[in-house]
């Protein structure tokens, strides 16, 4: 859901959508990358600073957080001679998502997991994402949340895992020898976009 | 210190917001409703929540929002944030010992054999 992208739009439905904790709605609360609003080019007419000029209209289309599922996105590597490198949320030693909640394939599912990881021997590269909800196919987009950019598109496809392009086993879709997406260790806040 | 002596009243508003169902691309309204967290004993702020009825996020929403006020009554109350946390709605110490098993393990690690041991050989 999100609001209307025309017509009129007033203080309370701005409110309502993103869930304000006062009836006086200060519009600042509701600055881009802060405590309600994602990073995301939804958002991108809100200004970032809570200091900026801001105004209703810049709220026309905008989305709460409902829909996005976000986590740091961090890196890990074994050691030793022959590390494996993990970069993303929710893998091995990565730190876990702080938003679970991630709508894909028209449900609203649940993830752990999304990261690549490279090395060791012989050193092929695997795209991993554990989800609630398995066998969809979409581009999963990938924006920081500090500087809105889009790091990554991942490009989940449907069917059983054998190799690349991807497949699904379980509730993990995994490709082996894809691209390598490391723009996945932010260090920052990941935004997960399914929808 | 136990909180979850607390009233939450939910309170239809009388204006509709607007709102786009991304289901159908329609725009839509609903009915905002204001829930309000009141502490039935303690003399804590009284704490509130406006959200769009049948809002996707709407269980989440309330949840995120009620643990935000336990943690804000839990200022009020003079307890430091640094070394208190609210867990199942009761301020507890932070890092507190709170079982038998947590102290026999301080005092000799392992003492309940957690972890098997390992033939010196295997090392």
């Amino acid at each position: 859901m999100a609001l209307p992208s025309s017509g009129t739009l007033d203080y309370s439905s701005i409110r309502a959508e993103f869930g304000a904790p006062t009836a006086n709605v200060s519009l600042s609360l509701f600055n881009r990358s802060g405590a309600y609003v994602y990073n995301v080019p939804a958002n991108s007419n809100i200004p970032t600073s809570t200091t900026a000029q801001i105004s209703v209209s810049n709220f026309y289309g905008a989305r709460s957080k409902t829909k996005y599922a976000a986590g740091p996105g961090g890196y890990y590597s074994t050691g030793g001679k022959v590390p494996t490198y993990y970069r993303g949320t929710g893998g091995p030693s990565l730190p876990g998502f702080t938003d679970s909640g991630f709508y894909v394939d028209g449900t609203q599912t649940t993830i752990s997991a999304i990261y690549y990881e490279s090395g060791g021997v012989p050193n092929v590269g695997y795209t991993n994402i554990q989800v609630t909800h398995a066998n969809w196919s979409t581009t999963v987009k990938v924006y920081r949340n500090d500087n809105g950019s889009n790091t990554n598109n991942i490009v989940v496809s449907g069917g059983t895992f054998g190799g690349n392009p991807g497949g699904w086993s379980s509730n993990w879709w995994r490709e082996a020898g894809g691209p390598d997406y490391s723009g996945l260790h932010t260090s920052q806040l990941n935004i997960y976009k399914g929808f | 210190m136990d909180l979850s002596d607390f009233t939450k009243t939910l309170n239809y508003l009388p204006d509709l917001v607007r709102y786009t169902d991304d289901d159908t691309g329609e725009d839509k309204t609903a009915r905002e409703v204001e829930l309000t967290w009141k502490h039935n004993s303690l003399s804590v702020s009284e704490l509130k929540l406006y959200l769009r009825e049948g809002h996707k996020a709407w269980d989440d929403k309330i949840r995120t929002r009620e643990q935000e006020i336990l943690e804000t009554w839990m200022t009020e109350l003079n307890y430091d944030p640094l070394l208190n946390v609210v867990k199942d709605k009761k301020i507890v110490a932070r890092g507190q010992v709170e079982t038998q098993e947590q102290i026999d393990n301080w005092i000799k690690p392992n003492s309940t054999a957690t972890l098997n041991p390992t033939e010196v050989d295997k090392i």
